[in-house]
């Protein structure tokens, strides 16, 4: 009886823990124009059911940078963002898929695999500047072109969005 | 022939490679070009080319419809009236219309638009004019009025350019797709081509290879084949002297047997005694060694019998024949025999057999003699049948004994070669074991079948079947061929009288007028007197023989030297007629004379056109049809001979004469035949028993008894004296022979006083 006791104790007292923690990152409301809607199978959200992200939100995200050439730039340069698996683990995003949606209107379908594979980036700075957008910014999903030669073909090409405004996981 | 073939095939594997090797070359070579076009094919269909061309149209239709859109809000947009919304929707349309144009000048388009004539200058106008517009258009916070009516009119000609430059990229699009699929049609065909080419050669190559397989298998074959050849013969040979090995080593086991009783008897007479032996004892040694020998003897006629079979010289002279006259001549041959021994003989003759047919009489005979001897051999009492019955097919001969039959194990031994019922059947009854064989295989050579039916203390059946031919029946007279000889003047010289009587009674018959003569000095002298159309001469005549007498003549001038001379004799030694001939005789004549061949001989060396002319020869006409010399022939290495296995008599030369002499002129040369032959006989008992034993007279007695006996177609008795002579000449023991003599000539007077009965 009594162990009965102390037992649903624990269990009450881990499950209150675990639900801490998973509340550990309160999404916050941006503060400044959004750039960056995540809709769809997402844990987090912050207005609605979606979730927002203002430029400052995704610079606090976890940085990631590298180097590369892409087919519509003619010379290498050096991007840093936030990685998309470390952006959808961010919001806990369950899915095979992701839809990003351009400001130009271009959609293109992600398979998640893509991001777990290569270290597919949210550009949002190139060469320490932001990324305007006559220069594909302000967000940009970025392939490691130049690490990987496989990535140079039409299908890939297709899913390198830029001037992302919007990604649906679904 | 495949000695032949063989190397004339295997070479074509040699001879041909460079043509197998060419084709391999060009089909590797075509192979290789394919593959290398297929790749090229591959990868201008694979190349990013194609895509980026794609691309760069879409980038550029984007450019001409964002510039448009643009255009479109901006026209929408009152001068003064710019909300900060509407301002920052214009510059984002910018913004996203400025990137299009960066796409197109820093990408890997680049690359394509410096190829496309045009359009980097196009490319170029477009930036310097968005460059414009960027400076119209400034972020809402630092610029408030907008320059709409610029922006327009900048845009309007951004919108111009842009368009343009879409129709260039879409030119170049349509002719670049255009070139590449002539290329590519192009590659294509050659690789069809390609293709074809190399199935071709690959084709080629197969027929090839299948040629040259076929020609090694065809040899192959051949060499097989040859092996095959090879072993067989070696079996072949190998076989054959393993028989002769056995053959030899049987009849050497066989021959001791006689040759001990002959050895051990002789012994015994010439071994030194204390007392000398009876009269009776010697009789007796000397009967049994004669036993031994004569046993001896029939052995070495069987063996040089069956030795002359097993070596294939048997031929067979298949004539018609009259079946009952050849059953009644083998019933009359051992009738005395059986007779004295106790046994009764019978003969049946079935009514569906048929008389006259076609086979080979003397071996026929041969083979029933056998059956018949061995039958009153092992028979001691009760009767011997021997039967003839035939269907539609074939004759059935049947010896039937009451004897001690034949166990069934050894039945099918018994006409295998020196297999004989058991070993005391040699000691009891004698013989070589070799009679049944030598039938056997005579059965085969005619086609026929022998066997027998026994049961042990039951007697046996032994039978024979023959294949039935008929054959027409015979015309016993064989005149009308006939054609006469008028007045034709022929000289014949004979010492003998009864072959005198033969001839002339068959040259009257030819309607020739005949002169006679018994030696050469009387022929000689009627030369001298008048000329003769032909001469017939007997070889051995008692002064000067023939043959020398010819020589004399041709030597002479006039009609003599051209005359015919036909020699006659009883026939013999090979070399006789080729020593007439070459003394200058025309022709030689066995006797018995026949009519039709007398008459056939004449005509032809008189110029006198016959029916048979047709067929000038100066061969003695081979007796198809009866004669004794194809017997004569034979027995020389024959030798002695206890049944006769030839005619007795000739029936077709006494009808002959028959029908050619009157019937009291047949009787009577019967008649002096009988008394001569008797006469003869008589004489050589007498010359016979005298030691030294006079050769010359006993030869003579023979040759004169010869020639009379083949005279009048008495071809066993002609045979027997022949032998006789032939046992002088090689200094024989003559009395064996001069027995056999005696017993033909017993048969022989029988079946003659039948004869001359029977013209009465």
């Amino acid at each position: 009886m009594k162990k009965t006791l102390l037992g649903t104790v624990v269990w009450l007292m881990g499950v209150l823990l675990v639900g801490i923690a998973h509340a550990g990152h309160v999404l916050p409301v941006p503060e400044d124009h959004v750039v960056l809607k995540v809709s769809g199978n997402i844990t987090h959200t912050n207005v609605g059911d979606e979730a927002h992200f203002d430029y400052a939100m995704l610079a606090e995200l976890p940085q990631h940078q590298y180097t590369t050439g892409t087919p519509w730039t003619r010379l290498p340069f050096h991007y840093r963002g936030p990685l998309m698996r470390d952006l959808l683990a961010y919001l806990e995003a369950d899915s095979k898929h992701v839809r990003v949606s351009a400001l130009n209107g271009y959609e293109a379908y992600i398979p998640i695999r893509d991001f777990s594979e290569f270290d597919v980036m949210l550009a949002m700075k190139r060469n320490g500047e932001p990324i305007s957008i006559r220069e594909y910014g302000p967000l940009w999903v970025l392939y490691p072109f130049d690490r990987h030669t496989e990535l140079w073909n039409e299908s890939f090409r297709s899913r390198a969005v830029w001037q992302v405004m919007k990604i649906d996981v679904h | 022939m495949c000695t032949k073939t063989a190397p004339k095939r295997q070479p074509s594997l040699l001879r041909h490679p460079w043509r197998v090797r060419l084709v391999a070359i060009v089909a590797v070579l075509l192979f290789a070009s394919a593959l290398m076009v297929a790749a090229l094919a591959a990868w201008r269909q694979d190349s990013l080319n194609h895509s980026l061309r794609e691309d760069t149209s879409w980038v550029v239709h984007k450019l001409d419809r964002d510039a448009i859109q643009l255009l479109n809000v901006v026209l929408s947009t009152l001068p003064g009236s710019v909300t900060e919304q509407k301002h920052n929707a214009i510059n984002l349309r910018f913004e996203l219309l400025y990137s299009r144009i960066n796409v197109l000048t820093q990408g890997e388009f680049t690359r394509l638009m410096e190829q496309i004539p045009d359009a980097q200058a196009l490319v170029d106008n477009i930036h310097q004019s968005l460059d414009v517009v960027d400076q119209l258009i400034m972020p809402y916070d630092q610029q408030s009025p907008l320059a709409v009516s610029d922006i327009e009119a900048e845009l309007n000609a951004l919108a111009q350019l842009t368009q343009r430059l879409l129709v260039t990229i879409t030119a170049y699009q349509a002719e670049a797709a255009t070139q590449e699929r002539t290329q590519l049609t192009v590659l294509y065909r050659l690789l069809i081509s390609l293709l074809v080419g190399m199935s071709l050669s690959a084709l080629l190559m197969v027929i090839f290879l299948l040629r040259e397989m076929r020609a090694s298998a065809a040899a192959r074959q051949d060499q097989e084949q040859l092996s095959r050849q090879l072993k067989a013969s070696v079996k072949v040979a190998q076989s054959a002297n393993q028989a002769k090995s056995d053959f030899l080593a049987v009849v050497s086991h066989e021959i001791r047997t006689p040759l001990n009783g002959v050895l051990g008897m002789s012994e015994l007479l010439v071994q030194p005694r204390k007392y000398s032996l009876s009269d009776e004892d010697v009789r007796r040694y000397a009967r049994t060694i004669h036993g031994s020998a004569t046993q001896l003897m029939n052995m070495i006629n069987d063996i040089l019998d069956f030795s002359k079979i097993e070596a294939g010289h048997l031929t067979l002279e298949e004539t018609p024949v009259d079946l009952d006259a050849l059953m009644q001549g083998v019933f009359a041959l051992y009738q005395p025999h059986a007779q004295a021994k106790g046994i009764q003989l019978d003969l049946h003759i079935d009514s569906a057999a048929p008389t006259w047919v076609n086979l080979d009489a003397s071996r026929v005979r041969q083979v029933l003699q056998n059956l018949v001897v061995n039958a009153l051999k092992f028979t001691d009492d009760g009767q011997v049948r021997v039967s003839l019955s035939g269907d539609q097919d074939q004759l059935l001969f049947e010896v039937t004994d009451t004897g001690c039959g034949i166990p069934v194990a050894q039945q099918r031994h018994l006409f295998e070669p020196f297999q004989q019922a058991d070993t005391w059947v040699t000691r009891r009854y004698g013989g070589t074991g070799l009679g049944l064989a030598i039938c056997k295989r005579l059965c085969d050579a005619m086609h026929g079948q022998i066997g027998v039916k026994s049961q042990e203390g039951q007697g046996s059946t032994f039978w024979m079947t023959l294949p039935r031919v008929d054959a027409p029946p015979q015309t016993l007279v064989t005149v009308p061929q006939v054609q006469p000889l008028n007045d034709c003047l022929v000289l014949v010289v004979e010492d003998d009288i009864v072959s005198r009587q033969v001839v002339e009674g068959m040259l009257h018959c030819l309607g020739c007028r005949v002169e006679m003569v018994e030696n050469a000095q009387q022929a000689l002298n009627m030369i001298e007197q008048r000329p003769y159309d032909i001469i017939l001469m007997d070889i051995q005549l008692p002064d000067l023989d023939g043959v020398t007498l010819t020589r004399q003549l041709r030597q002479q001038a006039g009609w003599v030297a051209t005359v015919p001379i036909v020699a006659m004799t009883a026939g013999g030694a090979n070399n006789d007629r080729h020593r007439c001939l070459s003394a200058g005789m025309n022709d030689y004549l066995t006797k018995p004379l026949r009519l039709d061949v007398l008459n056939q001989r004449l005509a032809l060396f008189l110029n006198i056109d016959t029916q048979t002319a047709e067929h000038p020869s100066l061969m003695p006409t081979p007796m198809t049809t009866a004669g004794c010399s194809g017997g004569s022939a034979q027995r020389q290495g024959d030798g002695l001979k206890d049944a006769a296995a030839d005619d007795l008599i000739d029936n077709q030369v006494l009808q002959q004469l028959e029908a050619t002499l009157s019937k009291p002129a047949f009787d009577e040369l019967l008649g002096l035949f009988l008394k001569h032959a008797a006469r003869y006989l008589e004489q050589l008992k007498a010359q016979i028993a005298i030691q030294p034993m006079p050769t010359q007279a006993v030869q003579h007695l023979a040759h004169q008894l010869r020639g009379e006996a083949a005279s009048i177609g008495a071809c066993a008795m002609a045979s027997a004296a022949y032998d006789l002579q032939q046992a002088v000449e090689a200094g024989f023991a003559i009395d064996p022979y001069f027995e056999v003599l005696e017993k033909q000539a017993v048969l022989t007077f029988d079946v003659l006083e039948t004869w001359q009965s029977r013209a009465c």
